[in-house]
């Protein structure tokens, strides 16, 4: 994993990261109510969509990664799928647990805002599944 | 129980809890504080890259470069700007860049 931050690009990227998401349908995006598969591999294609759309508009490579793989896994499990070169980004997972940790706690179609304590609890099994890291977890912690 | 997937790539951005608002005041990142309920709507401020990343006109042109289409014409998406999203995914965007910037500067 690469570990050197930057709060420029994480910021920058954390205000795009979902730009993608113009793109895809407002009846698969405001759905209430799981996905079907095909509706969900509509909407994992955002972080493309976001990237390919970005690239357009002059944003630096840096960021544009980080919005692509800001729903990647350590392991590289997420998505889009990782190429041979993909290294796994500490940046990427501070975007992640922000975007985690911000849409969990908002009121969405189908559940209410999660308080803090439920969305740190549904976080840290994160964490236990490996797919957080516990340094980024115990930032979040100190920031809300 | 929550399904953390489901939730990040199935849920819209609409209707954010006041609660969990933020708002940049000053240049430090300690700066940064969390809004009472009523002031919300009144500090809401689009960040100036996010506003000219999300014109409508810019994300028109762009979404002519054939990366996208190419995405769109192979996922069978229509090749149609979500206009009522812009604002959703703004204000999620704009909470999430505050606290990942909190976070980043809590990292040992």
């Amino acid at each position: 994993m690469k570990h050197e931050i930057d709060i420029k690009s994480i910021q920058e990227a954390a205000l795009l990261h979902d730009i993608g998401k113009v793109l895809i349908p407002d009846k698969i995006l405001n759905k209430k109510g799981a996905l079907t598969d095909s509706e969900r591999k509509i909407m994992n294609l955002h972080t493309e969509l976001g990237y390919a759309l970005l690239k357009q508009m002059g944003i630096s490579e840096k960021v544009l990664n980080l919005v692509k793989y800001h729903h990647q896994k350590p392991n590289g499990s997420g998505y889009p799928k990782a190429d041979n070169n993909f290294e796994f980004d500490i940046n990427a997972q501070i975007l992640q647990v922000a975007d985690i940790y911000s849409a969990l706690t908002e009121d969405r179609a189908y559940h209410r805002a999660c308080t803090k304590e439920e969305a740190l609890s549904i976080i840290y099994k994160e964490v236990e599944n490996g797919f957080i890291s516990k340094e980024v977890y115990e930032a979040l912690k100190k920031s809300i | 129980m929550f399904n953390l997937t489901n939730l990040l790539t199935t849920t819209p951005l609409n209707n954010i809890a006041k609660s969990n608002y933020v708002k940049f005041k000053g240049n430090e990142l300690k700066a940064f504080q969390f809004e009472n309920s009523s002031s919300i709507k009144d500090s809401y401020t689009t960040n100036p890259l996010l506003a000219k990343m999300t014109d409508v006109a810019r994300l028109e042109n762009a979404m002519q470069s054939s990366e996208v289409q190419s995405i769109l014409t192979e996922n069978g998406i229509p090749n149609k700007l979500n206009t009522k999203a812009i604002k959703t995914i703004s204000e999620h965007s704009q909470a999430a860049r505050v606290l990942a910037a909190k976070i980043a500067s809590n990292m040992g």
